[in-house]
């Protein structure tokens, strides 16, 4: 008896130690986590927007579309509505749901896109990332989505030769994108930051 | 002189990867290119030296019995201190290797030399050992990472993207198979046969008789046996 409480109290003790030193790290590396995240969507928004000075991540609206959800980041600059970015998701791609953000510019045509996530198939899917097939969704109309769709479908795009899945998972989430921009526009370029909260929200 | 030797062990005459044969679920699914081979090497060298110096440390106040849990309860601590860091500080690494930090917890090689080195032997020369089979591995993952890069993809690139090189004409149609799991074997069972070949030849050289692992050449296979 007297040997296996002892076991149990050794395995205990090592345990809170261990815990003590995740909690001491985790508290360590919380803002540059936090920072280095932000960071990333700074970046995208920055890569598919066109120059603005407001804060578009706090300028968001919010619009529902066949049941999916958009988060439209809105971009002003001097007050004017200059273009929106909005977060777009696939998951007909060959690895995890594909994350991309989409820039539409004041003059309803798509800025650029800019892929966030995805883990497509090394060296054929990834090619999706090289600006010769990103660039093709540059200057598509924001206001009807039917050109994103790979030719072979009727749309305007060239796949990757042997990543037809990873193409198309792209136009999908592009055309997502765009139709829920189109059916919303109203209320998406009207968006304004809300009010300050103040500085004292950290 | 122990230290150098636990040290330099390592690198070749055990090299975890080339000579154990250890931690293989690692060594073929993230070296897919030198960077990622590379990444993985450092973090999984800071869980082994940690953990070989932690292990060493209470070595005396474990008791067998309860060994194997407390072994994975401080393996599995500095694996999330890796996660944890690599996430704040190295971000685009991490958002790459994703997946396998985690699994570090349950490499072969940080429960091996924990269970069969730091568990036996004073903190100094586990810490050496570490030092040593993380070096070892790391090299062992980057040879790997730049032949199935070079091979696959025709690219080699460092610094995440800062320091590339492509090689030319090759790029454009390189062998993708070798940035597949399959070509993570490939790649590996070439490298395994040129060392035996490269150890073969240089014991001949020196009038020897090399002798391959006994886990590495024919004697354990029947497979040639069976129509006998």
């Amino acid at each position: 008896m007297n040997g296996s409480v002892r076991l149990v109290v050794i395995l205990a003790v090592i345990c809170i130690l261990a815990g003590s030193l995740l909690a001491g790290v985790y508290q360590v590396t919380k803002d540059p986590i936090a920072a280095a995240e932000m960071k990333e969507k700074l970046d995208a928004l920055a890569e598919v927007l066109p120059e603005y000075d407001n804060v578009p991540l706090d300028t968001t609206c919010v619009v529902t579309n066949k049941g999916e959800i958009f988060v439209f980041y809105v971009a002003r600059k001097d007050g004017a509505f200059v273009g929106t970015a909005v977060e777009a998701t696939s998951t007909r791609g060959y690895g995890d749901a594909m994350r991309l953000m989409v820039g539409i510019s004041a003059c309803d045509v798509v800025q650029s896109v800019a892929i966030l996530k995805q883990t497509e198939t090394p060296g054929l899917g990834t090619k999706i990332e090289k600006p010769k097939f990103k660039d093709q969704f540059s200057e598509g109309s924001a206001t009807d989505c039917s050109w994103s769709r790979i030719k072979r479908d009727g749309g305007n795009i060239e796949p990757i030769t042997g990543a037809t899945v990873s193409s198309k998972a792209v136009c999908g989430a592009v055309a997502g994108a765009v139709e829920a921009f189109a059916k919303n526009r109203e209320q998406i370029t009207t968006t304004v930051a809300p009010p300050a909260k103040g500085s004292e929200e950290q | 002189m122990r230290f150098v030797r636990e040290l330099l062990k390592g690198l070749w005459k055990e090299n975890p990867i080339f000579r154990l044969v250890l931690g293989m679920c690692p060594a073929l699914a993230v070296t897919t290119s030198l960077e990622n081979g590379i990444g993985m090497g450092v973090a999984a060298t800071f869980v082994l030296v940690c953990s070989n110096v932690v292990i060493a440390t209470v070595r005396n106040a474990i008791p067998a019995k309860v060994r194997i849990p407390c072994f994975i309860v401080i393996i599995a601590t500095f694996v999330t201190v890796v996660d944890l860091l690599m996430n704040g500080f190295a971000h685009e690494l991490h958002n790459k290797l994703g997946i396998f930090i985690p699994l570090i917890v349950v490499n072969c090689i940080i429960l091996g030399r924990a269970e069969a080195f730091a568990s036996k032997n004073s903190v100094l020369l586990s810490l050496a050992d570490g030092i040593g089979m993380g070096i070892g591995f790391t090299l062992a993952l980057g040879l790997l990472g730049t032949v199935r890069e070079i091979v696959g993809a025709g690219t080699l690139t460092l610094l995440t993207g800062k320091l590339a090189w492509q090689v030319p004409w090759y790029s454009d149609r390189s062998l993708i198979l070798f940035i597949f799991p399959a070509g993570g074997f490939l790649a590996l069972g070439c490298l395994l046969g040129f060392m035996n070949f490269f150890q073969a030849t240089m014991a001949r050289w020196q009038g020897k008789t090399f002798e391959s692992p006994g886990h590495l050449d024919c004697r354990h296979c029947v497979i040639c046996k069976w129509g006998d």
